[in-house]
């Protein structure tokens, strides 16, 4: 028998714990009345302990729920266990005044001399389920959101595309119309300059040679337009097929002899046998002549031109040297912007359009190839570029192939060159419609990713055998080749 | 003396073409439209057409059609001329029936070299 002091400490040490509790805890005896509660649920239930002491614990159940717990309750204690009551269904309580709150109950049998009771903890979940269902208001309100952000990304998208198509569809009328009228001005000059309507005096003849060379002129710009705009609208598409080198650098050489001729200029080429390119004949005839007629228009009478091809494992190197005006270190970028001749250095030259270069380096871009200028004012500059060779005359790659995928100019022209002095090969994506196709054709070892570009190469079939690092917007030389480190060793 | 059809809506280039060609030594009749072309390839039997292929009432590409389907003209040298240079546009013509074609502006030298090639075969 225990000693009473004893029980009655006990019996406090008990009721302490129970009313700590933060959670409301009841008795139920086996007729489902309450026998004992702890203070939380007076607290939750705004009952005091003596109106719920001997009341059956249906008075804490919401009206509409209280005859399927009676049974409920009665079945438990048929088959007793520790479990949480109502699982996956939402349970509430019923405090005094008549409101009702969520709770989460959990259930254990007490046997008290031979009785079977029930112990309940009843937990009010009123605050985390107001936490829960603001999350899923938030969540709700994100996926409107989303759904709204892509509604009109899909709507810019289209009208993009919209836009795209109307440029397109503009450029092609504005072309039709300008040649139109040129077709008859180029075609009456050239048939008064051939007398065949009487011979012309002397001033006659020049002033129709005006007419014809200036329409010309024209017709020219009209193309290089065309062309710049076709490229910026991604437009330009590359027939590439395996093409023998000789032919086509004849026909342009023939083109371009008799304006050397005419300023006696000399004309040496060399260039390996059989060579073949993976190229677009008619677009690789249009770089080699317009870096031919450059270098013709800025050299002097009797000058020389030097044009020297040379095979590397899986390009053609192509080099076209003359001693001619030279560019300035300044200006060197600037000649491949459209639009722009330097003025200083030109001397007067001023036939061309000014678009040449931008379209040429961008055509050996697209190609897989990389152009590049060397030049002193005054001694000559050099061109070269690299296009890919005919896949049947490819060997063994020697260095490491680097795709630099850069929107910025700026920063392609600061990597290009200390990645080449590096020993690495470089091809270039100026635009984000290229990269795709340049890594089919050109397997590089590495892409090195500007801003926006490593999506699409997350988004390929293959990005798992792919190698890239992404550079910043003005990437640092020192720091992208430290990062290229371990390809150089593959 | 070779006959040469030309078919072409526009005076000025309808009279460029004319002035070359009969200067060459060809017997030239002119058409201002499709419609027009196809009467005249129908009465005058030409040994060579010359179509532009933006002409109102019938377009190029639909006289060729029509004069492709016509024995008579089953291998007649049928050139197009068009002062479009779209991409496709050559492959499209060549595919439809033209022996050749001629882009806008045309120079004298090439109109002369190709009506030639096609009729001293």
């Amino acid at each position: 028998m225990a000693h009473p002091d004893h029980e009655a400490r006990s019996e406090r040490r008990f009721r302490q714990l129970l009313d700590a509790a933060p959670d409301a805890i009841l008795e139920v005896d086996q007729h489902g009345r309450i026998v004992l509660v702890n203070q939380a649920t007076e607290k939750s239930f705004g009952y005091l302990r003596d109106e719920l002491l001997g009341q059956p614990v249906e008075l804490l159940v919401p009206e509409a729920a209280r005859e399927k717990h009676a049974q409920l309750r009665q079945g438990y204690q048929h088959a007793p266990s520790v479990r949480p009551m109502g699982q996956g269904r939402e349970l509430h309580a019923r405090r005094k005044d008549g409101t009702a709150f969520p709770v989460e109950i959990s259930l254990s049998p007490v046997f008290l001399g031979g009785e079977r009771h029930v112990t309940a903890i009843i937990r009010d979940v009123t605050e985390r389920q107001r936490a829960q269902d603001r999350l899923k208001e938030i969540q709700a309100e994100y996926a409107l959101e989303a759904a709204r952000t892509n509604a009109e990304l899909a709507a810019r998208n289209a009208e993009i595309q919209r836009a795209n198509r109307l440029k397109s569809e503009f450029l092609a009328t504005m072309s039709h119309e300008l040649r139109t009228p040129l077709h008859t001005i180029i075609g009456f000059s050239e048939l008064l300059g051939e007398g065949l309507d009487g011979e012309l005096n002397a001033t006659q003849r020049r002033f129709v040679e005006h007419i014809h060379r200036d329409s010309l002129h024209l017709l020219e710009l009209i193309n290089d337009i065309l062309d710049l705009s076709k490229i910026e609208a991604g437009r330009l598409e590359l027939r590439c097929v395996p093409m023998p080198l000789e032919g086509a650098l004849q026909e342009v050489l023939a083109t371009i002899r008799p304006q050397a001729a005419a300023k006696s200029q000399r004309l040496r080429v060399s260039t390996p046998e059989g060579l073949s390119l993976d190229a677009d004949r008619i677009r690789f005839k249009e770089i080699l002549y317009n870096l031919l007629s450059n270098a013709v228009k800025f050299t002097g009478e009797g000058g020389t031109i030097h044009i020297a091809i040379t095979r590397q494992t899986e390009f053609a190197m192509i080099e076209v040297e003359d001693t001619g005006i030279g560019i300035a270190p300044e200006h060197q970028s600037a000649v491949f912007d459209a639009f722009r001749q330097v003025g200083a250095t030109t001397k007067g030259v001023r036939e061309g359009t000014g678009l040449g270069l931008s379209i040429t380096r961008h055509l050996v871009e697209q190609h897989g190839g990389c152009l590049l200028l060397t030049s002193h004012l005054g001694r000559g500059s050099r061109f070269r570029f690299t296009v890919p060779l005919d896949p049947q005359q490819r060997v063994a790659r020697d260095r490491p192939l680097v795709l630099l995928a850069h929107e910025a100019r700026a920063a392609l022209d600061h990597l290009v060159i200390p990645l080449m002095e590096a020993g690495f090969q470089v091809a270039i994506a100026s635009q984000k419609r290229d990269v795709t196709h340049l890594v089919d054709r050109l397997h590089p070892d590495c892409i090195a990713c500007g801003p926006g570009f490593d999506e699409l190469l997350e988004n390929r079939a293959d990005t798992a055998t792919l190698r890239w690092l992404k550079i910043p917007s003005q990437p640092d030389a020192a720091q992208v080749l430290a990062e290229l480190q371990p390809v150089r060793h593959l | 003396m070779k006959k040469i059809l030309i078919a072409e809506d526009r005076d000025a280039s309808r009279e460029l073409l004319r002035t070359v060609l009969a200067a060459q030594g060809f017997h030239v009749v002119e058409a201002i439209d499709g419609r027009q072309a196809l009467r005249l390839a129908d009465a005058e039997l030409p040994d060579l057409v010359l179509l532009d292929l933006q002409m109102p009432e019938l377009d190029g590409f639909e006289v060729a059609c029509q004069l492709r389907q016509d024995p008579r003209f089953a291998v007649t040298p049928i050139i197009a001329l068009t002062a479009s240079a779209m991409q496709g546009d050559r492959e499209k013509a060549l595919a439809q029936g033209f022996s050749a074609y001629l882009s806008k502006p045309v120079r004298l030298a090439e109109l002369r070299k190709e009506v030639s090639r096609w009729l001293t075969r």
